[in-house]
């Protein structure tokens, strides 16, 4: 079958971001390409450990805050500059 | 003062100073920094910002966010809108320090060697490792729009929102994100 379901279709779907139409269209094709379903099934497997994976990173790789975090009320006290 | 009990100085050097007393706005931006505070600075971080301004960056995006719902802004979604202001402070440091981003994370101190390794067997451990590694390699050097989009992507943020906050078409982070995604699947499987 041509015309393959492009990456960032197969991922909205997945992320449910997709209107209900769309959701229809792209099923329908799923079920008559082996190609496009077999490349959603690994974007299936693979999406929650890379998701899992980088939470992990971003728990753990970025340096911690330099300073203990000041209590809001005195973040209030201090001259500012300007909203941007 | 306002009604919300905050009050605007201003001391002729474009700076201002806020006297507020408590206030259920006061009380209500507190609980959103106690909450927030971490992912912001964190999201702020992948702007390549050094860890000391980005840490100020964050405290500043909850102050202006106290600022305009004194003044009676109404902010549909106040998670999205500190995101929002957060990367627009980042922007103007960038543009006030006249150059790009251009920090490796790698040589920032506690890159990778931060992280724990879980396996059943030294083998396990050793190739989970090396996957790890190569997708932290890989999401440093990310685009900063695909950065910004998949960070905001783990943070369980909607399309819909992340549009809102990088100031982009629903298209455009589905694209950010695909593209992300590819790169950093195609290191983890490597």
């Amino acid at each position: 079958m041509d015309n393959h379901l492009r990456p960032q279709r197969l991922l909205a779907f997945l992320d449910d971001e997709v209107s209900k139409n769309e959701r229809l269209a792209i099923e329908h094709h799923l079920s008559l390409c082996s190609s496009c379903s077999e490349e959603m099934e690994r974007l299936r497997a693979d999406l929650p450990k890379l998701l899992g994976k980088l939470q992990e990173i971003d728990s753990t790789v970025p340096p911690p805050p330099p300073k203990p975090w000041p209590a809001f009320r005195d973040l209030l006290k201090r001259p500012r500059a300007e909203e941007p | 003062m306002s009604e919300t009990g905050a009050r605007y100085e201003n001391d002729g050097k474009g700076k201002a100073q806020i006297e507020c007393g408590t206030s259920p706005t006061q009380d209500r931006v507190d609980a959103l920094y106690r909450v927030h505070r971490d992912d912001i600075y964190r999201f702020l971080l992948t702007r390549r910002l050094e860890p000391a301004i980005a840490q100020e960056l964050a405290q500043d995006t909850f102050v202006h966010l106290f600022v305009s719902l004194s003044k009676g802004a109404v902010i549909e979604s106040e998670r999205a809108w500190l995101y929002r202001v957060a990367l627009r402070t980042a922007i103007d440091y960038w543009r006030h320090e006249k150059h790009s981003p251009s920090i490796a994370l790698e040589d920032a101190p506690g890159f990778i060697t931060n992280l724990e390794w879980n396996g059943s067997t030294p083998e396990t451990v050793v190739i989970e490792k090396q996957r790890t590694e190569r997708v932290a390699v890989v999401l440093a050097h990310l685009p900063e729009a695909q950065r910004a989009a998949i960070h905001l992507r783990m943070q369980g943020m909607r399309y819909r929102a992340i549009a809102k906050v990088l100031d982009v078409s629903l298209s455009t982070v589905s694209e950010l994100i695909a593209g992300a995604v590819e790169r950093l699947r195609s290191a983890a499987n490597g």
